[in-house]
């Protein structure tokens, strides 16, 4: 019954009113015309009854021939209403485009889901997709997934095995990672130890090779200090892969200058947010342009956009503008000091592997600047493997 | 006694082809073929127009005469050339000659 019903509003029907004295046999003839007569419902001198839209117009004959009135008393289904907002083309344009925001909704990437990774991050992961163009509110018809899955693979060492897979609008990022084991290949190429930077030696700890020098000894930069080629108990020389760990102390000079008087970029009241819309790659700015500061302060960050709770496909962009203004600041001498020294210590520091066996340091104060200059000793471990070469070609055969 | 059962066996075969032709006749839309459904609505096929029509009384043609509906609010829920739907409140059906 609802079948027929939504049939009948699709075809469109006309409930009319037959008044006379020959009512039935206006019926009749419409039934054996082809006219389908249904809902027929008993009236004083008459009834009314429905038939569908473009069978109506055929009723004329038989109106005349049994002498009976007829009158439309209702118009249902959907030809009327096409025909009854046909003319409000908003409304239409409306319909048409939400249907086609459902249509193309479903085209795009609107979440990333990924599985398994243990020792990759998931941030790691989401950068290596956007920089293969897998992003949310990407089109799901420009990615090629096998590709993007391949890439993945060949970017990260530890992923064994990965996959893309597109399930609806969620991109389902499958991770496997390999399982490393603690296999030591045992480095057999041929080589010399040589300094890597000049300076004296202060310990010497030789694991293979022949030692060219002693502990005390001075040595500049690219000097062999442990020799891969060994004599061996019969005379003969024997090639080996020289390791060694050399400790050697070296000189080293630092100069800092602190402006005693300095001029800053100072925040000001009055920050604005100039948002964009980030669909795909395109970003639609969501602002009336306007002028910027002359000098300001600037930062960007990225926040998904969420509607009742789901995550929509695009992204808005805040980019943030701080006005600043220019001011001069006055430092006294004990916190240029402190400055120096906090950059001092930043400088010992930058290398981790060396460490500071003395430090001398002079002060000198200009008319505008605090100038510190520092002597350091530093030790650290100088060795350096230099591959042996054999006729043009590296290794032993 | 064989000659009974022979009988009984030949008068049963008789009525079961009977039964199975005018089956058939209905079927075939030889005959009127009416179908209620408790007494509320009525299939009617086979039926050659409406003679009389109004919300206590619906006659129609058919070959064997003329059939009646009588009952309260009855309605023509649909019809085509030879058949019709009848709801309402059927009291009887009957043939009128």
């Amino acid at each position: 019954m609802l079948l027929i019903r939504l049939l009948r509003f699709l075809r469109g029907t006309v409930t009319f009113e037959v008044k006379g004295k020959f009512s039935e046999r206006f019926l009749n003839l419409l039934s054996r015309n082809g006219i389908p007569v249904f809902c027929t419902c008993y009236q004083q001198d008459g009834f009314t009854a429905q038939t569908l839209v473009k069978r109506y117009f055929l009723i004329r004959p038989f109106v005349r021939k049994t002498h009976v009135k007829v009158r439309v008393t209702e118009r249902k289904g959907l030809p009327f209403l096409i025909k009854k907002y046909s003319k409000r083309i908003g409304l239409l344009l409306g319909v048409f485009v939400f249907l086609l925001g459902v249509y193309l909704s479903g085209e795009f990437v609107w979440e990333i889901q990924i599985n398994g990774n243990q020792t990759i991050s998931d941030d790691e992961v989401l950068q290596s997709l956007e920089e293969q163009g897998l992003t949310r509110g990407s089109w799901k018809r420009s990615l090629d997934v096998s590709k993007i899955a391949m890439n993945l693979r060949h970017q990260y060492h530890q992923i064994g095995w990965a996959a893309v897979n597109l399930v609806g609008s969620i991109a389902q990022v499958e991770i496997n990672e390999r399982i490393e084991g603690n296999e030591v290949l045992e480095d057999k190429t041929p080589c010399n130890i040589v300094a890597s930077r000049g300076g004296q030696i202060v310990s010497m700890e030789v694991y293979d090779g022949q030692k060219v020098v002693k502990k005390g000894d001075v040595v500049k930069k690219g000097e062999m200090i442990v020799s891969g080629i060994v004599k061996g108990s019969t005379g003969k020389a024997v090639i080996r892969h020289a390791r060694a760990k050399v400790m050697a102390e070296y000189p080293e000079s630092c100069q800092i200058k602190i402006p005693l008087s300095q001029t800053l970029q100072v925040p000001v009241g009055g920050m604005r947010n100039y948002r964009y819309l980030k669909i795909g790659s395109v970003h639609i700015p969501m602002f009336i342009a306007g002028e910027k500061p002359e000098k300001y302060f600037e930062r960007t960050f990225k926040r998904p956009i969420k509607l009742c709770g789901i995550t929509l496909p695009f992204d808005m962009i805040i980019h943030q503008v701080i006005p600043a203004q220019s001011e001069s600041v006055k430092i006294s001498k004990e916190k240029a000091e402190e400055f120096a020294e906090k950059q001092l210590n930043e400088y010992e520091v930058k290398q981790p592997d060396r460490k500071v066996v003395s430090r001398k340091i002079k002060k000198q104060v200009t008319r505008d600047s605090l100038i510190v200059n520092a002597e350091y000793i530093f030790c650290s471990d100088i060795a350096n493997q230099e591959e042996i070469l054999f006729n043009g070609s590296s290794g032993l055969k | 006694m064989n000659r009974q059962r022979k009988k009984k066996k030949q008068e049963e075969g008789i009525s079961a082809k009977k039964e199975a032709i005018t089956l058939g006749n209905a079927l075939l839309r030889k005959e009127t073929h009416i179908e209620l459904s408790g007494n509320y609505e009525a299939l009617v096929e086979g039926c050659k127009g409406i003679v009389e029509y109004n919300d206590t009384l619906i006659r129609v043609n058919s070959d064997n005469g003329q059939l009646k509906f009588t009952g309260r609010n009855l309605q023509i829920a649909c019809m085509s050339d030879d058949s019709m739907i009848i709801r309402g409140y059927i009291v009887g059906v009957e043939y009128c000659n």
